[in-house]
């Protein structure tokens, strides 16, 4: 299964940014507190039992060992709590009078200085867990010891539990960040697929769509504002394009009209025995008509409505067609007339077009191919995409050249001498670009070969964005 | 035949009548809208030229009119816009045919003399002939004199086509349009080549040639 859309969004990215930073942060806060609060309850603990044990080192000094027992016979019965623990041990490591019950048998003295035991719980309490009891152990000048304990089981209680607080609040905010990543990712993610659908419509020729613009003026909707006025001011030009073609092609067709018409009736007038001059003359008006209306063709081409003539093409109908009358004419100049069909293929496209675009590459192919040479028209197509290839066995075009050839007007040094307008490859382009289809030109060692990559494209609507 | 020609450009509309009355057509001209629209509807005429851009009432309006007012009669559309998308609006207005400016006189004229013969339709018959030239659509074979020539599909087609014209002015553009239903003009001479083959076939070794050339317009088959 693919990965989601979602997680590729730099929305998403950045939310699980924030998440890990918020973690580590809250973590390295709670972390803080949870030794600082161990800590506090540690230091307490210390200090009663120092307090203690300054009272016993105050009740020895006054009456010996002796005092030191009832001292410990009397805090033991005031500890309600339960939580003291008192011992006292004899110069040879015995254990008198108090209430220690290490869980494990004390073979020698406690350890002096501050330490840690582990001890039975009283019979009354509630768990039956043993019990950690902090100590502090000093040395009485008779020889023996005498431990002074606190059970620090609450205080250790306290703290595990604060950690595992830590520790679910942890999990609980990458959840939490994961889903308001999640959540906030896909909110913006529709909106900018709602962008990218009606900015595909736009491109597909319906240029009077704009971008919705929500209320909440934030950064999106001035984007959006911006670019519906950016469509706006396109929508002007392509007309202004189109309203300036068709203003050439009026203003200037009708001199050039006049022109050819003062030509021909003077050769009328003239009869047979016309000055050829006027011929010659006539026949470059038709050339400027020609180049004229090529011109036009590609502008008009690239204004329109690329959808507005487009229908179902079967491109091996087109290649025949062209066989049909070009074959002939290529037999006739010596070329040999190759063709190659490679399956049944039906195409949406604008066939007129197509037509006229294959026929310019034809008459290129035929003007600069050499006698015994050859041209083939190949047909081919995958699922998704039919291809149109037309080679030849000419001098090619030079790849540094290839990029240019395809502006209009543009001649190859070598064939500025050739007639033609140097504008049959320019429309080709157009054509392409209309289409949606790459135009590619390569080395058909030799001679050129031009391929026209063409998408199947369907009579139904845009295919929609994937959702999930 | 009586013309009825529409056109405001005062030069080219004296050009076009001109060329009408030399070829032994009667003509009027109408150089607005309104007139060209009151002449179409109040008489009758063999044919009719009309110009897309007029003072007054558009060209096409005027053809949209005389259609449905149940006028059948052929109407050739002039104009300077050439494109695909603004030849169909012509022909769907009505239009029987579509040029563009600047036209040759030629072409004009073969256009109109093809639209005649097909706005009277005599018995389209299953055999074609010029002189011993015998073209049998049904069976699709081609016999001159005695011998059978054999021809491809389309050059049959391109015989059939200047056959059913005989003695009309066909012009490449029409060949290009109706036997191989292109709507533009390739930059080589294709139709030269093509016609060239059919004459190689059905001239040689024969006495009279039949197909001819008509220089500046096209081409005529035809006994002469």
């Amino acid at each position: 299964m693919p990965i989601p859309r979602v997680l590729h969004t730099s929305t998403f990215r950045l939310s699980i940014l924030f998440a890990a930073f918020f973690c580590v942060s809250a973590v390295l806060l709670l972390s803080v507190v949870y030794w600082g609060v161990g800590r506090v309850l540690i230091d307490q603990t210390d200090e009663h039992i120092d307090s203690d044990v300054a009272a016993f080192e105050k009740a020895f000094a006054v009456g010996g060992r002796q005092a030191v027992e009832s001292l410990i016979a009397v805090k033991i019965g005031n500890d309600t709590s339960q939580t003291a623990t008192y011992q006292l041990f004899s110069s040879d490591g015995s254990m008198r009078t108090g209430n220690l019950r290490p869980v494990l048998r004390l073979n020698t003295f406690p350890e002096l200085g501050r330490g840690e035991v582990t001890s039975e719980p009283l019979p009354e309490a509630h768990n039956r867990e043993p019990h950690t009891i902090r100590t502090r152990t000093v040395k009485l000048s008779d020889g023996g010891r005498l431990l002074v304990g606190r059970d620090i089981y609450t205080p250790l209680e306290i703290t595990e539990r604060i950690g595992q607080i830590v520790g679910l609040g942890l999990f609980a905010s990458i959840i939490l960040a994961g889903i308001g990543g999640w959540m906030i990712s896909r909110a913006l993610l529709r909106r900018v697929d709602g962008m990218a659908r009606v900015s595909r419509g736009i491109m597909e020729g319906h240029l009077d769509r704009r971008l919705p613009v929500g209320r909440a003026n934030d950064e999106f909707d001035h984007l959006t504002s911006q670019l519906n006025a950016m469509l706006d001011r396109i929508e002007t030009l392509m007309a202004d394009v189109r309203q300036v073609t068709s203003g050439i092609a009026h203003d200037l067709r009708s001199p050039l009209t006049r022109l050819r018409m003062r030509l021909e009736k003077a050769q009328l007038e003239r009869g047979e025995n016309a000055d050829p001059v006027l011929e010659e003359v006539i026949v470059e008006v038709d050339g400027i008509r020609a180049t004229f209306d090529a011109l036009l063709r590609i502008a008009q081409v690239d204004a329109r409505d690329p959808r507005s003539n487009f229908d179902v093409v079967d491109l091996e109908h087109l290649v025949q067609r062209m066989t049909e009358l070009y074959r002939t004419v290529a037999e006739d100049k010596g070329l040999t007339w190759r063709v190659n069909i490679d399956g049944d293929l039906l195409i949406y496209a604008d066939e007129q077009l197509l037509a006229q675009g294959l026929s310019n590459l034809i008459d290129n192919a035929l003007k600069y191919t050499p006698a015994g040479g050859r041209i083939s028209l190949q047909v081919s197509g995958e699922t998704d995409r039919a291809r149109l290839a037309i080679e030849d066995t000419g001098p090619g075009i030079p790849t540094a050249a290839r990029q240019e050839v395809l502006k209009p007007f543009f001649r190859l040094e070598e064939s500025r001498s050739t007639p033609g307008s140097g504008l049959g490859l320019a429309l080709v382009a157009a054509v392409a670009k209309l289409h949606g289809a790459e135009l590619l030109l390569a080395d058909a060692a030799p001679g050129l070969r031009v391929t026209l990559i063409l998408p199947r494209g369907d009579i139904s609507p845009p295919v929609p964005p994937v959702r999930f | 035949m009586k013309v009825l020609v529409i056109e405001d450009d005062v030069e080219v509309a004296t050009f076009i009548v001109k060329g009408l009355h030399e070829a032994g057509h009667v003509a009027d001209h109408a150089a607005t809208g309104p007139d060209g629209l009151f002449h179409a509807v109040s008489e009758e005429y063999d044919a009719m030229i009309v110009d897309r851009m007029l003072p007054g009432v558009p060209g096409l309006t005027i053809v949209e009119t005389v259609r449905s007012a149940g006028k059948t009669t052929p109407v050739i559309i002039l104009s300077a816009l050439g494109d695909v998308d603004e030849r169909i609006r012509g022909l769907r207005a009505g239009g029987d045919d579509y040029l563009t400016k600047p036209f040759a006189l030629g072409e004009l004229m073969a256009r109109l003399d093809a639209m005649f013969r097909r706005a009277s339709p005599t018995i389209a018959s299953t055999t074609l002939r010029v002189a011993d030239l015998a073209l049998d659509r049904l069976a699709r074979t081609v016999t001159r004199g005695e011998r059978r020539i054999d021809l491809q599909p389309q050059e049959f087609r391109l015989l059939e086509y200047l056959m059913r014209h005989a003695g009309q002015v066909v012009t490449r553009t029409m060949l290009l349009e109706n036997v191989w239903d292109y709507h533009f003009d390739p930059q080589t001479s294709v139709i030269d080549v093509h016609i060239s083959k059919l004459r190689q076939k059905i001239e040689k070794g024969f006495a009279a040639p039949l197909i001819h050339t008509v220089r500046g317009s096209g081409y005529v088959i035809g006994p002469r």
